[in-house]
């Protein structure tokens, strides 16, 4: 406790230039402390290379490994060879007839990983590893998207909320209610479902499916965004310095970006971070249950789609589905970390 | 107490109205139709279904005829020239009017509340069945499995997020956070696939799917044996998953408890460590702990959708699913509403629970 | 020119990785120390003085913070006589608490901690038999032989701290609202005290025990023994943490600012009932506190800190009416008066507490003195003896001291 009195201290001193002691102490600049705290756990530095890595891979990818396209059939073709042994007996003389069929086949499908295809190819003959990185980009971008509406809905509704309260702060906080009790990933598949509808009529075309998806994703998923302005307005107008911004006349305007927006800011950020390996985990899923983005266009999570039909797959072709499978647990992974490296950085209570 | 929860509930029941109408709106929204999924089977099996037995169809499903087949009975009503009775069947068409088919959706909506007041949950399409009956009998497997796996996921997670509060920062902290983190990220369906490929496909040591073997009839401890092979690594997968998140949750109460004051009090009395953390520490690491094991409730019953899909479990989620994707209306609404109420009977058990397990809070 | 200005005033980031470096090291080697597992000869030791029941020489406790080592108490020398009380008054931030915090080996680690020093104590303890238990004094139910042990708590480990805590040190801390457990009921808190401390006690020795201790802090036992802490007030609470101190009859009290937190009626009932206690019990009380007339109503002896360091000692008559130190004098001119006359305006020391990172060799209250002369800008200043109980640590008594 004499320690934290310490510390208060040292941040009043920053700005006492008054006493000649102080001359002589040096301290960390906020930002440095920031930066300190996030990379003293080495965990948050790993996060962040998995992240910046898997970005790299998706976006700067298909740059250099431009071999195959993402709807590129390899029609170099395929053999097949069949045999079959049949023993028959012709008097008394037994004969056994070795048959072997030979097919030819136009696609190169699940090709063994080879110089041509570093991962192989997947059931159809599409290079796996363009598939990936193609793929990535759809899973990376739609949860990035989904987490950034979902914020700034949730703050509006949040702020609005918050700052206004009486009945509007009412009506939201109850529709905020309904919404929590919805299940989520059964009203995904029933919203996917009824997309499945539109395409057939022409309503929305095929690749935005998985955008209007998600777009429902984020109606349903602001609620905790919400819920989180809310309660920090609610205290922080509490709190003195907004009493003195309020007694120095502030335009509201001034008050919220000036004020209040700063002080959720580092909330803010960390459960963006979180949220960000949770939707990619959502949209996998969707993707996994064959109700995201549709064939020839590929996520990550369709990709693993082929072994709920296909138990060859499953057990015999590990190339097709594992990869995508480890860039989805590693892309929430690196999310996580960073998002928890962030909270210690950011979070004034955490700090030991 | 009584009068706190008996508000609580009828403010629960408000907003289980919201997620109901929300929930049949989109419901209603979803194009498949199952009427007309299972009219184009029976026409692709080579028979031709008369105009008058899809009307019974729809009728026997309680649905309102599509205006496509409306129009078909136009025509036919023209082509046979009794015009006099097109007026009467004019005037079911809702037409393109957006306004005429929310009225019909609203209708729609009511009448499926006031079965619901009946306790009449009504009969499944695809399985032919009362909705209720279908729900609780596969709700038996999805429970059996979800509380198996609870139990073992607050018997390891407890232990070992107060093992890395208690030694924040050592190397114990990081290797039980990454494992941790590592169970939270990874997605159940590649997981469970893994699991499945790796010990019951690759080694064979455990049965790749279903919830008995049907080649064998076993009874008695033989039964039983069978049931924790097949059940093995659907519970393995489903606690490593939710181990995560309970042993983040622990570690973090444990630590704002053990830099609080009255735990400093406990060892200026003199009390050793191990009782500082197991008696004083930990009952306060209590509270948010039990109050999420209410909030555990719906999840005990609602099945685990992806888990028991990928190991073809009988269980509810899977039975949901494959409602989900054929239209099945009133086991979609069924399923969902139950979730719902799962849901706020939880959060109001959970309150219920925190009074209980801390003094200072007190339901008014 | 403004940005120049304060980039110069922060560390960069090659410094900042050279401390949490060192720092990392430290802490690392110290946490070993203190977890260590040691046979008692190491850390058993011999007193000074007789009379003493607690010599506090030379110790330094550090937080290694990542802005650098913060020094909180940097060389601090006290003794606590036998059924005395002595006061320990300084500003906030000088140290004072984190002095008695490592007499109870509280010290959060792994950032704090007791870097060098020694703590002496004289504890009274059950003599044990091979296995540990008591040996009962023959002739006397109940009673066991005791032996006299000298500890030097800053060397022992740990896991050893048991047998000083709560038995023979026991604390009252300043925040009584937040320093009882909120699950546990009152009596539950306060019979494991007397369950832990008093060998064979059973439940209802502990229960009435905790009765007796709760009616000698003023409080009717019935009303309050089955209470949760929420219930009672902070006044109540602070009472409650009193009776938890004295139930193990402990030889020395440690009361952290014990009524820092509490309203100025409730403060003076609490100040009432520790001078009143301080009569009844056998042992000595170690005061800490920035309000100098709780000190002079209660203290025998007086230390005064500034910046983890101690800088003037004495008996409460000599630091009173004749304070040798200029901090000392500023401290007693600040203390606010009754007085008719509006001219007196209250003395106001000027500048603040230095930054405890990167402390300078020189006096720390050079910057503030009124009377330095040119000798405080050298070497930090020694304990003068100016009586034979009077101790002050200033270069105007330098000579005084040469002469004499």
């Amino acid at each position: 406790m004499d320690e934290l009195e310490l510390k208060e201290q040292n941040t009043q001193e920053v700005v006492d230039t008054e006493t000649p002691l102080d001359k002589n102490v040096r301290l960390m600049s906020p930002n440095q402390m920031l930066a300190r705290r996030f990379f003293r756990s080495k965990l948050s530095i790993l996060g962040l290379f998995m992240v910046v890595g898997l970005f790299l891979f998706c976006f700067l990818g298909p740059v250099f490994y431009t071999q195959w396209g993402e709807t590129e059939l390899d029609k170099s073709g395929k053999t097949e060879y069949a045999t079959a042994v049949t023993t028959y007996t012709v008097n008394g003389v037994e004969y056994t007839l070795h048959q072997t069929t030979e097919t030819h086949l136009i696609d190169n499908f699940l090709a063994a990983p080879s110089a041509e295809h570093p991962l192989g190819t997947d059931d159809q003959g599409y290079d796996v590893l363009a598939r990936l990185m193609y793929g990535g980009r759809v899973s990376l971008l739609v949860s990035f998207m989904t987490v950034i509406l979902m914020t700034i809905f949730g703050v509006i509704m949040g702020g609005l909320a918050g700052y206004f309260g009486g009945w509007i702060d009412n009506v939201i906080m109850r529709v905020c209610d309904v919404l929590m009790c919805l299940p989520g990933v059964p009203i995904l598949l029933i919203l996917s479902s009824a997309m499945d509808g539109w395409v057939s009529l022409d309503l929305v075309e095929e690749e935005m499916r998985i955008y209007i998806l998600m777009f429902f994703l984020t109606v349903i998923s602001w609620t905790g965004t919400a819920r989180l302005v809310r309660g920090q307005i609610l205290s922080l107008r509490e709190q003195e310095f907004m009493v003195a911004a309020e007694a120095m006349g502030y335009s509201t305007g001034r008050k919220i970006f000036k004020h209040l927006i700063p002080n959720v800011m580092p909330q803010l950020i960390v459960q963006m971070s979180l949220s960000l390996g949770s939707m990619i985990l959502y949209e996998a899923t969707l993707s996994y249950l064959n109700m995201g983005i549709k064939a020839p266009y590929t996520a990550w999570g369709s990709m693993i789609n082929i072994i709920t039909t296909n138990q060859d797959i499953l057990q015999n072709y590990p190339t097709v589905w594992v990869p995508a499978g480890l860039c989805i647990v590693i892309a929430v992974l690196g999310f996580n970390f960073v998002g928890d490296g962030l909270r210690d950085a950011l979070d004034p209570k955490g700090r030991r | 107490m009584l009068k706190y929860i008996l508000k609580r509930i009828g403010y629960s029941i408000l907003v289980l109205l919201g997620v109901s109408l929300i929930m049949y709106f989109l419901v209603r929204l979803m194009p498949v139709d199952y009427i007309q999924s299972k009219i184009d089977q029976m026409n692709q099996g080579g028979a031709t279904v008369q105009l008058d037995t899809q009307f019974a169809m729809y009728d026997t499903y309680g649905l309102d005829y599509p205006d496509k087949l409306i129009q078909a009975k136009i025509d036919d009503l023209t082509e046979k020239g009794k015009l006099s009775e097109i007026p009467e069947w004019e005037a079911m068409m809702s037409g393109e009017s957006g306004w005429a088919k929310v009225e019909k959706i609203f209708k729609g909506y009511f009448t499926w509340l006031g079965n619901l007041l009946r306790l009449d949950l009504g009969i499944s399409f695809k399985y032919g069945v009362p909705v209720a009956d279908k729900i609780a009998q596969h709700m038996g497997t999805s429970f059996m499995i979800a509380l198996i796996a609870t139990i073992f996921e607050f018997l390891i997670a407890i232990p070992l997020g107060i093992t890395a509060a208690t030694h924040q920062y050592s190397l114990r902290d990081y290797v039980v956070t990454i494992l941790v983190m590592v169970g939270i990220s990874l997605p159940s369906f590649f997981f469970g696939n893994v699991l499945k490929n790796w010990l019951s496909l690759q080694l064979g040591w455990f049965p790749p799917q279903g919830l008995v073997d049907a080649t064998m009839s076993y009874t008695g401890v033989a039964l039983l044996v069978d049931y924790v092979k097949h059940l093995f690594i659907p519970i393995l997968t489903v606690v490593i998953l939710s181990i995560g998140a309970r042993m983040r949750m622990t570690r973090t109460n444990m630590l704002e408890v053990m830099n609080s004051d009255y735990i400093r009090t406990a060892r200026a009395k003199g009390l050793k460590e191990s009782v500082v953390i197991n008696k004083h520490a930990f009952r306060n690491t209590l509270i948010p702990l039990v109050t999420s094991m209410a909030g555990l409730l719906p999840s005990l019953f609602s099945g685990a959708i992806i888990t028991e899909q990928v190991f073809d479990l009988p269980g509810i989620g899977n039975v949901a699913l494959v409602a989900m994707q054929i239209g099945d209306i009133p086991f979609i609404m069924g399923y969902n509403m139950f979730l719902a109420v799962l849901s706020v009977v939880g959060v109001l058990f959970a309150d219920v629970m925190y009074a209980v397990v801390d003094p200072r809070v007190k339901l008014e | 020119m403004a940005k120049q200005n304060t980039a110069k005033n922060y560390l960069s980031g090659k410094e900042i990785r050279a401390i949490a470096k060192a720092n990392a090291k430290e802490m690392k080697r110290l946490e070993a120390y203190k977890n260590r597992k040691a046979d008692e000869s190491e850390f058993l030791t011999q007193m000074k003085k007789q009379e003493n029941i607690l010599e506090i020489e030379d110790l330094h406790t550090f937080f290694y913070t990542e802005q650098g080592i913060v020094k909180a108490v940097n060389g601090v020398s006290y003794d606590v006589p036998k059924n005395a009380v002595v006061g320990v008054v300084g500003e906030s931030g000088c140290g004072k608490s984190v002095t008695s915090m490592s007499v109870m080996r509280l010290i959060q680690g792994p950032t704090g901690q007791i870097v060098d020093g020694s703590i002496r104590f004289v504890s009274n303890e059950y003599k044990r038999d091979e296995k540990g238990n008591p040996i009962p004094k023959a002739g006397a139910e109940g009673e066991y032989e005791m032996v006299e042990k000298v500890y030097d708590i800053a060397k022992m480990p740990i896991n050893e701290i048991h047998r000083i805590r709560g038995k023979q040190i026991a604390m009252i801390f300043q925040e009584p609202m937040t320093s009882l457990n909120p699950v546990f009921t009152i009596g539950q808190q306060l019979d494991e005290v007397t369950l832990l401390h008093v060998p064979g006690a059973t439940k209802e020795m502990a229960k009435a025990k905790s009765e007796e201790m709760l009616r000698l802090v003023g409080i009717i036992p019935e009303n309050v023994y089955k209470a949760f802490p929420h219930e009672l007030s902070g006044g109540m609470r602070q009472r409650v943490m009193i009776a938890m101190a004295l139930a193990a009859e402990p030889r020395l009290i440690i009361a952290d600012e014990p009524t820092t937190a509490l309203d100025v009626t409730i403060q003076a009932q609490i100040l009432d009932l520790l001078q009143d206690i301080k009569d009844k019990i056998d042992g000595s009380i170690l005061l800490i506190t920035h309000d100098l007339g709780v000190i002079a109503e209660m203290a025998d002896y007086v230390v005064v800190m500034y910046a983890g360091k101690v800088i003037e000692k004495g008996t409460v008559y000599e630091i009173f009416q004749d304070p040798k130190h200029p901090y000392t004098i500023g401290l007693q001119k600040s203390k606010p008066t009754m007085s008719l006359d509006d001219s007196t305006e209250l003395y106001n020391i000027p500048g603040n507490v230095p930054n405890p990172i990167n402390m300078p060799a020189h006096c720390y209250f050079k910057e503030r003195c009124a009377k330095c002369t040119a000798k405080c800008s050298g070497e930090y200043p020694g304990m003068v003896q100016v009586s034979p109980t009077h101790f002050v640590a200033c270069h105007l008594y330098d000579e005084e001291n040469n002469n004499g």
